[in-house]
This record gives structure tokens, sequence and C-alpha cells, in this order.
């Protein structure tokens, strides 16, 4: 049996180095990392196939979807997370999810979120 | 304008800049102080009927208040985490290594009732059946004592967070009146403080906060339960509660130790009032087990003087405790010849020792689903997989907390506009990523599907 990963098993290692590079652009809040993520997500998505599954994946796969697992677990938590604080403070600032004709943020008229101390 | 007023102007531009400077400076000072926000000088343009030019008018901090109080709410989720991982972490420690806890005493009682069987009027058989009946009704009576070691760990340290909480509280209440008292540029720094504080108690248990006009806060712990009202706090009491004698909780008299489930203090009292008292049971019924069975087999057969077999075991009247209170009976341990190796009475019989021997494979632990050895192996497993699940959690805590955290940095002290410009592309770059995350989830549970798992 050969120790060499499977093109099905690399795609899986693909998927979930690609969605801890995810992990790590949220966590470092690296808006370029994150851009550059979406590629790198998109490529290793489109490499997983269910199709062809040899003895050898049978035997490794099941350790590397549970890894792909809980990294897709930890990216939705820390993503909802993330959506709720930027909406939280997008609301506060008075800007909208949504874009003017001149492709800028659409502006609300309130903004009730920053506090600032003045002395 | 004339001279004397462009020079003013000049002199009070100059002024401003200077006090810009100083901020800058005072900003790149803390740059690693905990808690410390950002400031900014209030540059206020003058009109030319007061001379002109620009004024320092005072400091503003940026101190972002949704992200402050998320940052605060996912904080005692990942202490609670924490603090049952290092809990966990000594229990399992305390569980021994595989073949040489109580598996390894169980496998060697057994043992020795199979030499036993074979030679049923060897006294030095018997003598190895006494020594292993004792060894390992001792292994239960020290796993028993871990077990009940780290609970008293998990309360002394819910002791210590109560005391913790009760002086975060009192210097909250005091900034408090601090904060409302003080003038000018001494209030920012009292903020700082005061976030750190708010920071650290939410830590220790999850906490409320209103915010008051005068910049202090009001902090309830529990259900609403006053902490800290302005200026006075209400510390918790703790008090000795039952048999135990473990810590209860109490505000204003009230025993709300029920209430406090989040924070380190939370995961504290999750340690010592479910996970480990389950870990107890599950070993004081592998004892009561172990010890029915084989003291049912014990005093089914008969001893090397023909009488009827004893039971071989003491045990309590109750299941609970068991595995704390187990001895071997006194009299069979001071006198070997008193086990019961024969099923008929006859001295070469080896009937009684044989079906001892044999309950090392018998099914006859939790309620007759696995033997003593996969029972114990439960219990440890059942010890790991809460370890394991807390770890995970803390992980995916801090995830959260991290990426709050450093979103708090990249945006303090710039101004509304790019903040929210920040915001929205960093939403915008994680909503890219997220579209696969379904693709993702249903392509890994078809694939675990085709491998054979869940």
């Amino acid at each position: 049996m050969s120790d060499a990963p499977s093109s099905l098993s690399a795609a899986v290692l693909d998927v979930r180095r690609a969605l801890d590079a995810v992990l790590d652009a949220m966590r470092g809040a690296d808006v370029t990392a994150l851009d550059t993520c979406e590629a790198r997500l998109a490529s290793a998505v489109a490499s997983l196939s269910a199709t062809g599954v040899t003895a050898e994946d049978v035997r490794r796969l099941g350790v590397e979807i549970g890894g792909a697992r809980a990294s897709l677990r930890r990216c939705r938590r820390a993503g909802s997370a993330i959506a709720d604080v930027t909406s939280a403070v997008l609301a506060a600032a008075g800007v909208g999810a949504d874009y003017d004709r001149a492709g800028h943020a659409a502006t609300r008229a309130t903004r009730i979120g920053c506090v600032q101390a003045r002395v | 304008m004339g001279l004397f007023t462009t020079l003013s102007s000049a002199s009070r531009a100059l002024d401003a800049q200077r006090f810009g400077l100083e901020i800058t400076g005072q900003n790149i000072a803390n740059l690693n102080t905990d808690g410390y926000a950002r400031r900014s000088p209030i540059l206020v343009e003058q009109s030319m009927h007061d001379g002109g030019g620009v004024q320092a008018t005072g400091v503003s901090a940026a101190r972002d208040a949704f992200i402050e109080a998320r940052l605060r709410g996912e904080l005692p989720a990942q202490a609670r985490d924490g603090a049952i991982v290092d809990s966990l972490a000594v229990v399992q420690t305390s569980l021994g290594q595989p073949g040489k806890s109580i598996d390894g005493s169980l496998t060697a009682f057994f043992d020795a009732f199979s030499a036993l069987s074979l030679n049923p009027q060897s006294a030095v058989a018997r003598d190895g059946v006494v020594l292993q009946g004792r060894l390992v009704a001792r292994a239960f009576n020290d796993m028993a004592g871990r077990l009940a070691d780290s609970r008293s760990a998990a309360d002394s340290q819910v002791r210590g967070i109560a005391g913790q909480v009760n002086a975060l509280a009192a210097r909250i209440a005091t900034l408090n009146a601090q904060i409302g008292g003080a003038n000018g540029a001494d209030v920012e720094p009292l903020k700082d403080e005061q976030g750190a504080a708010l920071k650290q108690l939410a830590a220790l248990t999850p906490i409320t906060v209103v915010a008051g006009e005068t910049g202090g806060v009001d902090v309830s712990i529990g259900s609403g339960r006053a902490l800290v009202v302005g200026g006075n706090d209400y510390a918790l009491g703790v008090s000795s509660t039952g048999i135990s004698g473990l810590a209860a909780i109490t505000s204003g008299g009230v025993d709300i130790t029920a209430e406090l489930s989040g924070g380190k203090l939370g995961g504290v009292l999750e340690v010592r009032d479910a996970l480990v008292p389950a870990y107890q049971t599950s070993l004081d019924q592998l004892a009561s087990d172990f010890a029915s069975a084989v003291n049912a087999a014990h005093a089914s057969g008969y001893d090397a003087n023909g009488d009827p077999g004893q039971s071989f075991f003491t045990t309590p009247a109750t299941v609970a405790g068991t595995a704390a209170a187990l001895t071997m009976n006194t009299a069979i341990a001071a006198d070997p010849s008193l086990v019961a190796a024969s099923g008929t009475g006859s001295a070469g019989d080896n009937q009684a020792a044989t079906s001892i021997s044999q309950l090392r494979d018998a099914m006859a632990a939790g309620g007759g689903t696995s033997t003593f050895t996969e029972a114990w192996s439960q219990i440890v497993y059942r010890v790991g997989t809460d370890a394991q699940s807390a770890e995970q959690d803390q992980q995916s805590r801090q995830d959260v907390v991290s990426a709050i955290s450093h979103l708090r940095d990249a945006v303090s002290g710039v101004s509304l506009d790019e903040e929210a410009g920040y915001m929205l592309r960093y939403q915008r770059a994680y909503e890219a990523n997220a579209k696969f995350f379904g693709v993702v989830n249903q392509a890994l549970d078809t694939l675990m599907s085709l491998v054979g798992g869940a």
C-alpha cells in the first residue's frame, strides 16, 4: 500500500489548508489575505470530487475529512461572530450593506455606535 | 489681519501641533498597554473674530462600544472552556496510563484467580489472590481519592475566583466614583483602567454592563444580580454547604451558584458539580459491579476448609462511594485458606476459581453491556472526549476573540468613515469566502459517506 497521498486525499488536504488560511486571515483581521483566500478556496473546492475513491483514500480520508470539518466549523463560528460585529459597527457608522451608483458604500442617516469621549 | 493677530494665530497653531505630537507620543508609549484606547487631539478652527487659526480643545479616545461589548461577550465562554481544559488535563493525568491503572489491577486480579484455578491447593497461589485482591481494592480507593482531590481543587478555585470577582468589583466601583469626579484629560486613563477591569471581570464570569451618563458603569452578574452600582460594590459571599462543604456563591444572602454558568467560574463549577461527579458515579458503578460479580461467584464456592465462600470484597450499602470504600474481606485477607477455589467443596476442585477468572471477559459491567476493563476504558474515553470537546470549543472562541481584537486594533483611532470602509471591505472579503462553505460541507459529507464514516 502506497504512502503517497492520492489525488482525492490531496484535494481534501488542500481544502483544509485553504480553510485554515481563511481562518488565519480572519483571526488577524487581514483584509488583503482574506481577499487572496477566495481564489485559493475556490480552486481547492473545484478539485474536490467524490469519484474514484481508492483503497488508500478509505484509509486516509477519515482523518483528513475530520480535520477539514473541524477547520470549517471554526471558520463558520469565527465568521458568524465577525459578521455580527461588522454589521453592528457598520450600522452604527451609518453605513448600509448597499452600494450607491458610483460604487461607494451607501450611507445611512444615523450614527450611534462609536463612543467619543470629549474632555 | 494685523501682524499681532497673525503671530497670535500662528502661535496657537504651533501649540495645537505640539499638543498633537504629545498625544502621538502617548499613543506610541502605550502601544502594548492592555485596555488603552488610542487618543487623538480635538482641534477646533478659530473664527477670524477670535484671531483665526486652530486651537486644541481636548482629547478624544477611540472606543468602539459594539466591539468592546462583543469582546466581553466572547471572553466568558473562552475562559469557561479554558478552565475545563485545564482541570480535565489534571484528571486525565490522574487516570494513569493504559494497562497501568484500574485496568492493569483488574487484569492482575483475574490472572491470580487463573493461577489458582491451575493449582487450587497451592498456598502461593492463594497468597497471590489475596495480594491482588488488596491491590485492586486499593487501586479503586486511590482513583476515587484522585477524583475527589480534583473536585476539591475545583472547589478551591471557585473560592479564589469569587475573591477575584469581588476585588475587581471594588476597583470598578472606585473607578466609577473617580471618573464621575474627574476633569479634563484625567478621565481617559481611568476609562482605560475601567475597560481593562471589565475585561478581566468578564473572563471570570459573564457580566451585564450598563454605561452611566457620567462615564461610570453598573455591572450585574447571574440573572441580574447587582455587583456594582455607581460607586458601590456588592461583594459576592462564599459559604460552605452540605456534608461535602463545597462552596456556594451568594449575592445578598441568596445562593446564586446555579446562575453562574459562564466564565472561568462557570467552567470550574462545571468541573466540580457536573463532570467530575459523573466520572465518580461511573467509577463507583464499576467498582460495585466488579465487587458484586466477584462476591457472587466467590460465595457460590467453597474454601480450602470445605466451608461455603464468603463475600470476597466488603462494599458499602449504596453504589455511591463504593470505589472509595471498597476493601477486601478482612477475614480472607488474614487467612488465604478462606479463598473459595472449589465449586463442590472437594479440595482439588477449581470451579469457583475458574468462574471468577472468567469474569474477566464477562459482560458484567454497565448493566451487562461491557466487560470490567471496557467499562474502565469508557471512563477514560469519556474524560478524553470531554477534554477534547472543551479544547475545540476553546480554539473556536479564541479564533473569535483574536479576530475581533485585531479588528478593534485595526480600526481604533481612525475616523468613522475609514473604520466603516475597512469593516465593509472585511465583511465583503469574508462573504466571498463564506459562499464556498456550504459546498465544502456537502462535499465532505459525501466523501465521508463513501469512506464509511458518519
